[in-house]
């Protein structure tokens, strides 16, 4: 239904003539902005810190230096990160977060502190990712080759929230947006757990289809997908970025609204705890 | 004996001059036999009445001799004489006046009459006066009309609703022949659904609403449409090039009984090509209408009308998309005389708002989504005309409502297989009202009118959803608890006091003042300032509870005459209103098809108020006139704007619009009317900061900035051709333009990133920046439309 709404949306625009024009909006004090997400893959941790600024200001976002960012974890970890450049702080060594643990950020900027708490969801690996050949346009769907992978739910429970990454030949395909799926109604439809992955020539005959990527693909692609299980707070405020990010002026955007962080003190962005996980293949005939 | 006889005589005799009568009839018009509206019968020697909205009048008198006069704006008067011994049936036909251009001399009398009839927050049209408003496009359009008037004001461009006194557009209620109407124009705002070759009288109530009317907030428009000529056929229409129209009429029975079909048609392929964008040449944008009314008079006591209206928008691109809605009605009405001073009216009515959305990716792709009210309405509403200075108005209403919120289905068997229905739950709910009102003319310096109504709303058989929210008021989907009820449940009664009061201080100044309470069950949830057509309509529930609102209004008229330039009416009002559980959206909240809408609403109250000026010139060979409003309107919401007051979606301060009628020469006639009203507010980003590779804005209060103001000219030429001797065809060449100087109004302004498809329509712009955009409806739009009338 959400894309319906996008679909709606964008049509509408052609009907209206559209161009750019000058206004003259309040500006805000700069706030403290912090991007940082930190996974359950060994790799350096790195927190962004940027301040936020006037709408029309075009320059690209400050990056700041003078900090102290550290992140602490109930399993006892402590890590500092240091400034490398343009507002990016690294950790001196590859870390990983532990499942169920809860990792708390901390920054000191400008003599406030901001804090930010986040614990690691609980994850499946991807059990099977597979391609298959679809032969006639099927609604949204042209025919060609698809992706689509298998695995399970963390728990049977409702409480689940993922973000999909597909990545065909390293490019990043995010025409439609975010994937995002959860389990609020139904499994997550992502993970195929009802499709018989063993069998999909028998499977497509009686007329089900997996959930695949939507993008067609190519033999000998290589496509790449990354599964985040993430916190429901971070789920939605992911939701709430691509509908702002979606508006087009038409009658069916929502009223504008701010995005919900984790971070205490009034500061920007988001501190993100997510369980990745990985697989890829490349496409066969 | 002899003594006891005389004064038995003697005292009949007294007793016979004691005695009163009733004189009574209907008014008509002779060329066609249209009943007339709002005609004054005058007596000589003080006293009258007027015709109600059905062309029936009652005047009780003390036996004796009596100069009537019956008169009517745009007619010739008529005198009789009536020796009242007995009640009284006087049936008149008036004459209109020659179509001669000259320059109408007005007496002072008629002038006064003019004061004291007016009441304080109305707008009264009677049919002469509808066909002299200014005509774009061709044809007359009521709804565009009165958004010149004060206090009422267009929504703006696109939009296809008004808003009166600091209310939303749900809050008004459009009756056509008694029928409800919920989409009241066509073309997103361009024209009204009301055909202006069908309209008979208009009354528009923004303030003191008599008890009678009840369940909208902000005003009532009443439009009756023409009955059809009942002397002979005729046919009335016009071939333009945005639009077409043709009205055949005719009587079915010789002045018993007549017919009439309306219908419109727009082509939106000569309007498209005006939009600078190529895309929308692919788009569809018409819209079309029917009106059909029958009548008959069953007796000298009874007459039964039926009437139909049926009509349709869509608005489309190309064979991927298109949303249609549309209003169809029929009502069955009987007028009765209970007696000569006892006049009821019945009616039954069915309507149907209906809109939705069709979407065709694929042949197995192609799905819609259809929401619509459907109500079944029973009323009946007496008139007791006790005397000259007294009337006595009562009656019921009762109304069958039935939603449908959302229905997604696919639209042909091969999408069948791959969409399954999904059917949001469909509710149904009984509204009903009582009213007692009684009129009363104490002396020709002071009249009143004051009322009560009785209103109640109950749901029928559904689901209740308790919320609970999170700190954003967002319902928290796993703890919402439903609730199923069967019967009627959630009943709310509340009552409506009315009261107007009118004083004339003078022969041509008069001074009014009014109060209403009244309640709404029945609202549109929209999310901006335009409420599209197809924002879903509720009812109230358990977590919405009825709006109410308070009105005060104070009024002074006067009428000027001014050397050299000649009579002038003008009028001040001013107004404030109370309104409580207000409705608006919380902050990113989910609109679209979604079961639990009223999760997403928020309640609160609101306040309006402001200042009506209004100047006009009706005589003559120049007429026109002024209006000026100056409004405020807020809401105060718990959960919005951080718990502050902030302006409604549709508060503009400033409102002004001009309008100057020129007739040249008999056949020669041009308008033209400016229009400006203040820039609607927006909420608009204060500040802006970088995220995972994008741009995200940080918005600040609700509603904190205000976009340019509107404003437009328009300009109208009617040219009236050649009347042949002896033929019946008359016909008039009208050249219009829309928005003559061209200027780019903005719809609606939203704040993003630029990408590379914006370049080539914004030279200079830079990819990845961030920008407001802006998009504009209507340019400049010509029309040239031919008129006819046989």
């Amino acid at each position: 239904m959400k894309k319906l709404i996008l679909i709606i949306s964008s049509a509408f625009l052609f009907i209206a003539c559209e161009r750019i024009v000058e206004v003259e909006i309040p500006n805000a004090d700069p706030k403290l902005v912090i991007e940082s997400q930190i996974t359950t893959v060994n790799d350096l941790w790195r927190v962004r810190l940027t301040l936020s600024q006037p709408y029309f200001d075009q320059d690209s976002a400050n990056g700041l230096s003078s900090a102290v960012v550290t992140i602490s974890g109930t399993d006892g970890s402590f890590v500092s990160l240091f400034h490398q450049d343009t507002g990016m702080f690294v950790s001196a060594d590859s870390q990983r977060c532990m499942v169920g643990e809860t990792y708390t950020l901390t920054v000191v900027y400008n003599g406030v502190t901001y804090v930010a708490a986040e614990q690691t969801p609980d994850a499946n690996p991807i059990d099977t990712i597979a391609s298959y050949y679809l032969p006639d346009n099927n609604g949204f769907i042209t025919k060609g080759y698809y992706v689509f992978i298998q695995g399970v739910e963390a728990s049977p429970e409702p409480g689940d929230y993922y973000l999909f990454k597909a990545y065909r030949n390293d490019t990043l395909k995010d025409d439609f947006g975010p994937l995002l799926d959860d389990d609020q109604f139904g499994s997550v439809s992502y993970l195929n757990q009802n499709f018989d992955i063993f069998n999909i020539v028998q499977e497509l005959a009686l007329g089900k289809t997996p959930r695949p990527f939507p993008f067609v693909v190519e033999p000998t692609d290589t496509i790449r997908v990354e599964q985040y299980a993430v916190n429901q707070k971070y789920y939605q405020f992911l939701v709430d970025l691509n509908a702002q990010q979606s508006r087009s002026g038409s009658p069916f955007d929502s009223p504008p609204a701010n995005l919900n962080n984790n971070i205490s003190n009034g500061a920007l962005g988001y501190f993100s705890v997510v369980n990745k996980e990985e697989a890829w293949i490349i496409v066969e005939k | 004996m002899r003594i006891n006889i005389l004064a038995v005589t003697v005292f009949l005799s007294l007793s016979v001059f004691a005695q009163k009568f009733t004189l009574s009839g209907r008014v008509k018009d002779a060329a066609n036999g249209e009943t007339l509206i709002g005609a004054s019968i005058l007596v000589k020697g003080g006293g009258g009445a007027v015709t109600n909205e059905y062309g029936f009048y009652s005047i009780t008198l003390e036996a004796g001799l009596y100069e009537i006069t019956y008169k009517y704006l745009g007619y010739g008067n008529i005198v009789e004489k009536v020796n009242l011994n007995k009640d009284i049936t006087r049936n008149i036909e008036l004459g209109v006046t020659s179509n001669e251009i000259g320059v109408a001399v007005v007496s002072a009398k008629a002038l006064e009459k003019r004061v004291e009839n007016k009441q304080i927050s109305v707008v009264k049209m009677e049919t002469s006066k509808i066909k002299e408003i200014p005509v774009i496009f061709g044809e007359v359009d009521i709804l565009k009309t009165i958004t010149l008037l004060p206090g009422i004001q267009s929504a703006g461009e696109g939009n296809s609703g008004f808003n009166v006194r600091g209310g939303s557009q749900d809050q008004n209620l459009i009756l056509l022949d008694e029928a409800t109407v919920y989409n009241a124009s066509h073309l997103l705002g361009f024209f009204s659904v009301f055909n202006g070759d069908a309209v008979k009288d208009l009354e528009v109530y923004k303030g003191g609403i008599p008890a009678k009317y009840g369940g909208r907030l902000s005003s009532i428009v009443d439009i009756k449409m023409r009955d059809g000529n009942a002397k002979r056929y005729s046919a009335v229409g016009g071939i333009g090039t945005i639009s077409s129209r043709l009205t055949l009429e005719g009587p079915i029975v010789k002045d018993k009984s007549s017919f009439m079909i309306a219908g419109r048609r727009s082509y939106a392929d000569v309007f498209l090509p005006f939009a600078p964008d190529e895309a929308i040449q692919n788009s569809k944008l018409y819209f079309y209408d029917l009106n059909l009314k029958a009548n008959y008079d069953l007796s000298d006591k009874d007459r039964l009308y039926v009437s139909g209206y049926f009509g349709r928008d869509v608005l489309g691109l190309s064979e991927l998309f298109a949303i249609n809605w549309g209003n169809a009605t029929a009502t069955l009405r009987w007028n009765h005389l209970v007696n000569d001073k006892m006049f009821v009216n019945t009616s039954l009515v069915y309507s149907n708002f209906n809109y939705g959305v069709d979407i065709k990716f694929a042949e197995n792709a192609s799905f819609g989504l259809d929401q619509y009210i459907k109500d079944v309405d029973l009323k009946s509403d007496w008139t007791n005309y006790i005397s000259q200075k007294s009337k006595l108005n009562f009656g019921a209403q009762a109304i069958y409502h039935r939603f449908n919120p959302g229905l997604f289905a696919a639209n042909n068997d091969e999408s069948r297989i791959i969409f399954n229905d999904v059917q949001i739950e469909k509710r149904k709910a009984l509204e009903s009202g009582w009213y007692v009102d009684h009129e009363y003319k104490q002396s020709s310096r002071f009249n009143f009118r004051y009322g009560i109504r009785l209103s109640t709303f109950s749901n029928i058989s559904g689901s209740e959803y308790t919320y609970f929210k999170d700190a954003n008021y967002k319902p928290i989907d796993s703890l919402t608890v439903t609730d199923s009820f069967s019967g009627m449940y959630n009943t709310y009664a509340g009552l409506e006091p009315r009261a107007s009061i009118s004083y004339n201080l003078t022969n041509s100044l008069a001074i009014k003042g009014s109060y209403n309470r009244t309640f709404q069950y029945i609202q549109q949830a929209s999310n901006t300032a335009s409420a599209f057509p197809t924002d879903q309509w509720f009812s109230v529930n358990q977590n919405i509870k009825p709006q109410r609102a308070d009105q005060v209004a104070l009024g002074l008229f006067k009428n000027f005459e001014v050397k050299k330039i000649g009579s002038l009416e003008t009028s001040a009002e001013v107004y404030y209103k109370w309104m409580n559980n207000q409705i608006d959206y919380r902050n990113a909240a989910v609109i679209a098809f979604n079961e639990n809408l009223d999760g997403e609403l928020l309640t609160g109250n609101g306040m309006a108020y402001g200042a009506e000026f209004y100047v006009a010139k009706t005589e003559g060979k120049s007429s026109g006139f002024i209006s000026y409003t100056w409004a405020k309107t807020l809401r105060e919401i718990q959960g919005i704007n951080f718990n502050n007051p902030y302006v409604a979606n549709f508060d503009r301060r400033h409102n002004l619009s001009l309008v100057f009628t020129q007739k040249f020469t008999k056949r020669l006639l041009a308008t033209a009317s400016f229009v400006y009203s203040s820039g609607q507010p927006l909420t608009t980003p204060v500040s802006k900061y970088y995220y995972e590779g994008s741009w995200i804005s940080e918005y600040g209060e609700r509603n904190n900035y205000r976009v340019v103001g509107y404003h437009r000219a328009d300009l109208g030429v009617t040219l009236k051709n050649k009347e042949k001797p002896g033929k019946r065809l008359k016909s008039n060449w009208n050249f219009s333009v829309y928005n003559i100087y061209n200027r780019a109004n903005p719809y609606a302004i939203y704040f993003r990133t630029i990408v590379d498809t914006d370049l080539d329509r914004n030279p200079g712009a830079v990819s990845g920046n961030t920008a407001a955009f802006q998009t504009t409806l209507f340019r400049i739009i010509p029309a040239i439309t031919w008129n006819f009338e046989f």
